[in-house]
C-alpha cells in the first residue's frame, strides 16, 4: 500500500516538474512526449487485439492537417476542430478496416503501411491543400470558451490531461467486458463466433477508436507546433512507435507511455552522434526483440515476481 | 492516340518486370517461411550499391557487377537469415518488426559509409529502339531482358531441381516435408538467399536509370507490397501476374497524369479487388 | 409438432468435389436428430453448412420458417441455434465459472454501451443464478473454480455443451459430441443430451459416428453416403435398411 502511495507521488512529482520549473525547452519535450506517449497508446490499442498498424502515422497527420485546416479556412473553433477531425479518421478507419482486417494479420500490416505512404504522398503532393512539402504554417493556438492557450506550461498540463484520460481509457477497456471479449475472440475465434460475436466488427470498432485517439495526438500537435509538414508523419513515425511499444513493452498501457518517456528525447540526446542515431534506434529495437520481447514492463514484472 | 497507347503497354510491361523480380524475392521468403522482411528494400539497396562501387567506383563492366551485386545480396541474405530470422519462425508479427529494425540498421549503415547524398552510375547502354511507334531506351529493355532471364532460371529453378521440389514441399507443409527427409532449415535459408538475390538484381539493373541512395529501397518495398498484395501473398504465379498489372496500370496513370497519381491509382485498384477477392487474384482462400 | 429447422435440396461443391448433394429433412420440436453416414460421407460439411462455417452452392436453410441460408456463424448463433464442437473449444485459461460467465457475455456483445460499464468478473444476481444454474444442470456446480484447461478431455467437451447452453438457446447443433470420449463418458453425454432435450425443451442436430449412442438417443436418423441422403427415419427403420447396411458394408458395426 505504502509502495504504491510512494510510486504515486513520484510518478505525479516526475509529471509536474517540467510545469513547476517552467523550462521553455524542457515544457517542449515533455509535450512531446505526451503527445507520442497518447499516439503510443493508440496502437497499442490494435498490438493488444494481434494486429500492427502502421498507419497511426497517417491518422495523426490527417488529424494533425484536418483541424488545422477547419480552423484556418472555416475558422471552426478549435475544440470542435478536433472533434470533427476525430470522427472524420474514425470513419475512415472504419471504411479501412471493413477491407483491411477481413484477412490475416499479415495482409492487415502490409496494407496499412501502404495506405501510410499513399497518405504521406498525398500531403506531399497536394500542395494547394497541404502545402506541400514546405508544410503548412500559421496554425493557431488553442483557444476554447474565449481563452487563448499561448502559455506551453498550460499547454503542457493540457496534454497530460489527454494521455492520461487516454490511459486510463484503455486500461478500462481491457479490464471491462470489452476487455473479456477482445481477449475471448484472440484465445479463440471460432468458439467466440459460435457464441454469437462477430470478430469483424469488433476489430473495426478497436481500430476506429485507436485511429480516432490517433487524430486528437494530431490535434494536439497542429495546436501544439503550429506548423505541419509531411515529414512529420512519414513512415518513421510509425516505426518510432514500434519502438516505444517493443521497449516500452506492449502488454501493458504503462509500456508506450515509459517507450515514449525514453524515446522521444532519445534524439537530442544523442544530437552529437546524429549520423549514429538510426543506427542505435535499429540495434536497440533489435536487441529488445530478441532478448527482452515484452519490453521494460515485461523486466518490471518478471523482476516483481521474482522477488516474490 | 495509337503510339500513345502504344508507349503506355511498353512502358508499363518494361517496368513490370522489375516489379516482379523484386515481388518475386518478397513472396517467395513469405510462402516458405511465413515471414514479412521489411528489410527486402534495403538488399535492392544493397545490389545497387554494389554495381555503384564495381561499375562506378572501380570501373568493372556492367555485367559483371550485376553478378557481383548478386552475390553480396545472397551472402547478406542467408547471414540475416541464419542469425536473426531463423530465431522468429512462426512468429509472424515479431518477425516482422524484427525486419523493421533490420531495415533501420542496414538503412543508418549505408547512410554512415556512403553518405545521404544521391549518387549516379553512367548508362551502360544508350540509344534507342523503336518498335512500331513506340520508343524503348535500350537500357530498360535490358532490365526488362535480364529479369526475364532471372524469371525463366527461378522458374526452371522451383520446377525441375530437387532443391525447388523441396522448397514447394516446405511451403505446402513444413512437417510432411519433414517426413519425407527435407530439412527445413537448409531450405530457408535458401530461400531466403534466392529472395534477397533477386532484390539484390532488381536494384543491381536499376542503378544505372535512378539515383542511388541509402533511402532508395523505400519505394520498391512498397511496390512489392503493392504488387504482392494484388496477386495474393506467397504465391509466385500471382506476383507474376500482379507485377504486370500494376507496371501497366502505373505506366497509363504516369503518362496521362503524374506519378504520384500512378501510385494512388494502382493502390486504389488494389483496395477494389482486395474487396472482391481478400487474398488477391491468385492467393490461397482464407 | 412443429417444423424448427428445415433443410431443402443442400448443396455444397468444393471445386470439383460435390460434397453435399441434394439433402432435404425437417427437424421437429422436441426432437434428437442425428445424421451418420461412413467416414468421408459429407456430415461434417452438412454440418458446417447449417452451423454458418460454409456458404452453400445451392439450396436453402429455414429456420422456424425464417431463410437462413447463407447466414454467418454469429448470425446463426444470434437466432438461438447454439453448436458444439468435435474438438475441445474452451477458454483455457479461465475458470468453469468465467467461460460460462464468457458464453453469456458473448451472446449478448451486441451492445457495447452496456458493456462498459460492467467491470471484469461481476455479475447481476439474475446472471449469476443463471450460471450456476447450467452448471448444475451440466453437474459442474463442484467444478467452478477449476481452471477450463486443467479439466479432463472429456469434461472440457461437456463444458462446452454448457457455454452453448448459455447462449439461452432453442436448438443446438453438435459435432461428434462422444468423439474422443471413453464408454462411460460416452454414456453420461448421451443422458446429458437426453436430459437437454426433455428438461430444457430444447431442439438438438446432432452428427456422430458412434452408432450405440446415435441409435440409443435419437427420435430420427439421416443417413448420408458420398454427400448423399441414402435413408431417414426411427432408428429400428434405419437399422434394417438395405442401404444403410451395404453403405456400411465391410465395417464391423453392431446395430443391435
Amino acid at each position: 500500500m505504502i509502495k504504491h502511495f510512494a510510486i504515486g507521488i513520484v510518478t505525479l512529482a516526475v509529471i509536474l516538474s517540467p510545469w513547476v520549473t517552467g523550462g521553455k525547452y524542457e515544457l517542449h519535450i515533455a509535450t512531446m512526449v505526451a503527445i507520442m506517449g497518447m499516439l503510443a497508446l493508440s496502437m497499442n490499442l490494435m498490438l493488444r487485439i494481434g494486429q500492427l498498424s502502421m498507419a497511426h502515422g497517417a491518422f495523426m497527420g490527417l488529424g494533425a492537417y484536418t483541424t488545422a485546416l477547419l480552423c484556418m479556412k472555416l475558422n471552426m473553433p478549435p475544440v470542435l476542430a478536433i472533434v470533427i477531425a476525430g470522427l472524420m479518421v474514425g470513419l475512415i478507419a472504419i471504411v479501412l478496416g471493413t477491407i483491411f482486417l477481413r484477412i490475416k494479420g499479415i495482409y492487415f500490416v502490409l496494407l496499412t503501411y501502404a495506405f501510410g505512404e499513399i497518405i504521406n504522398l498525398i500531403f506531399q503532393e497536394w500542395v494547394s491543400l497541404f502545402g506541400g512539402n514546405n508544410g503548412l504554417y500559421g496554425v493557431p493556438k488553442l483557444s476554447a470558451f474565449g481563452y487563448r492557450l499561448t502559455d506551453p506550461g498550460t499547454y503542457y498540463l493540457l496534454t497530460v490531461v489527454f494521455v492520461a484520460a487516454t490511459y486510463l481509457l484503455i486500461r478500462k477497456i481491457f479490464r471491462s467486458n470489452i476487455g473479456a471479449i477482445l481477449d475471448s475472440l484472440e484465445q479463440d475465434e471460432p468458439l467466440s463466433q459460435s457464441l454469437g460475436v462477430n470478430p469483424l466488427s469488433w476489430r473495426i470498432g478497436v481500430f476506429a477508436v485507436s485511429a480516432m485517439l490517433a487524430s486528437v495526438a494530431g490535434s494536439l500537435y497542429a495546436f501544439k507546433i503550429g506548423f505541419l509538414s509531411p515529414q512529420a508523419f512519414s513512415f518513421s513515425l510509425s516505426v518510432d512507435l514500434v519502438v516505444m511499444n517493443v521497449v516500452g513493452g506492449a502488454l501493458s498501457p504503462i509500456g508506450p507511455l515509459l517507450g515514449a518517456l525514453i524515446i522521444v528525447p532519445l534524439p537530442e540526446l544523442l544530437r552529437s552522434v546524429k549520423d549514429y542515431q538510426l543506427l542505435c534506434y535499429g540495434v536497440v529495437l533489435l536487441v529488445f526483440l530478441v532478448f527482452f520481447r515484452d519490453g521494460l514492463m515485461g523486466l518490471i514484472k518478471k523482476t516483481q515476481k521474482a522477488a516474490i | 492516340m495509337i503510339p500513345l497507347i502504344e508507349q503506355i503497354i511498353v512502358n508499363g510491361l518494361l517496368s513490370g518486370f522489375a516489379y516482379i523480380v523484386m515481388a518475386l524475392g518478397f513472396t517467395l521468403i513469405f510462402g516458405i517461411m511465413r515471414m514479412v522482411n521489411f528489410a527486402h528494400g534495403e538488399l535492392y539497396m544493397i545490389g545497387a550499391f554494389t554495381v555503384l562501387v564495381f561499375y562506378g567506383v572501380l570501373k568493372l563492366d556492367f555485367i559483371t557487377s550485376v553478378i557481383l551485386a548478386i552475390a553480396v545480396a545472397v551472402i547478406v541474405g542467408a547471414l540475416i537469415e541464419r542469425l536473426l530470422f531463423r530465431r522468429f519462425v512462426g512468429m509472424e508479427l515479431g518477425g516482422m518488426i524484427m525486419s523493421l529494425a533490420l531495415s533501420i540498421i542496414l538503412q543508418s549503415l549505408a547512410l554512415i559509409i556512403f553518405g545521404p547524398a544521391e549518387r549516379s552510375v553512367d548508362r551502360p547502354f544508350t540509344g534507342v529502339w523503336a518498335i512500331h511507334h513506340a520508343v524503348i531506351a535500350i537500357d530498360r529493355a535490358v532490365v526488362a531482358m535480364g529479369s526475364l532471364i532471372i524469371l525463366a532460371a527461378f522458374y526452371t529453378f522451383l520446377r525441375y531441381t530437387r532443391t525447388g521440389l523441396a522448397m514447394q514441399a516446405v511451403a505446402q507443409d513444413r512437417d510432411t516435408a519433414g517426413l519425407m527427409g527435407v530439412e527445413s532449415n537448409s531450405i530457408y535459408l535458401i530461400a531466403f538467399a534466392i529472395g534477397s538475390g533477386l532484390a539484390g538484381v532488381a536494384g543491381a539493373l536499376m542503378a544505372p536509370i535512378y539515383t542511388i541512395s541509402p533511402y532508395m529501397g523505400h519505394l520498391p518495398l512498397l511496390k512489392a507490397f503493392v504488387v504482392v498484395i494484388l496477386g495474393g501473398l506467397g504465391s509466385v504465379p500471382g506476383a507474376v501476374l500482379g507485377g504486370l498489372i500494376i507496371g501497366l496500370v502505373e505506366s497509363a496513370f504516369a503518362t496521362l497524369f503524374n506519378s504520384t497519381i500512378a501510385l494512388i491509382a494502382s493502390f486504389v485498384i488494389v483496395l477494389l479487388i482486395i474487396i472482391v477477392r481478400p487474398s488477391g487474384l491468385l492467393g490461397k482462400r482464407q | 409438432m412443429t417444423v424448427q429447422l428445415e433443410l431443402r435440396a443442400l448443396k455444397k461443391r468444393f471445386g470439383g468435389l460435390t460434397a453435399v448433394n441434394d439433402v432435404s429433412f425437417a427437424v421437429q420440436t422436441g426432437e434428437i436428430f442425428g445424421i451418420i453416414g461412413p467416414n468421408g460421407a459429407g456430415k461434417t460439411t452438412l454440418f458446417n453448412l447449417i452451423a454458418g462455417v460454409h456458404r452453400p452452392s445451392g439450396g436453402s436453410i429455414l429456420y422456424r420458417g425464417q431463410d437462413i441460408t447463407g447466414f454467418s456463424c454469429d448470425a446463426v448463433a444470434r437466432l438461438g441455434i447454439a453448436r458444439t464442437f468435435q474438438a475441445t473449444h474452451v477458454f483455457k485459461t479461465e475458470s468453469v465459472y468465467e467461460n460460462l460467465r464468457r458464453a453469456a457475455l458473448l451472446a449478448r456483445a451486441y451492445n457495447p454501451l452496456a458493456l462498459f460499464r460492467h467491470a471484469r468478473h461481476t455479475e447481476s444476481p439474475a446472471q449469476d443464478e443463471r450460471i450456476l444454474e447450467i452448471s448444475r444442470f451440466i453437474g459442474f456446480d463442484s467444478l467452478l473454480h477449476a481452471v477450463a484447461g486443467t479439466l479432463a478431455y472429456g469434461q472440457q467437451k461437456v463444458l462446452g455443451v454448457g457455454m452453448a447452453l448459455m447462449t439461452t438457446p432453442h436448438l443446438v447443433l453438435m459435432d461428434e459430441p462422444a468423439a474422443g470420449l471413453n464408454p462411460s463418458e460416452k454414456r453420461m453425454i448421451g443422458e446429458l443430451i437426453c436430459r437437454m432435450r426433455d428438461d430444457l425443451g430444447l431442439d438438438i442436430v446432432l452428427v456422430e459416428h458412434d452408432m450405440r449412442l446415435i441409435m440409443d438417443i435419437c427420435n430420427r436418423i439421416l443417413v448420408v453416403n458420398q454427400g448423399t441422403p441414402i435413408a431417414i427415419g426411427t432408428p429400428d427403420v434405419i437399422k434394417n435398411d438395405q442401404h444403410v447396411i451395404d453403405a456400411y458394408l465391410g465395417v464391423d458395426y453392431e446395430f443391435a
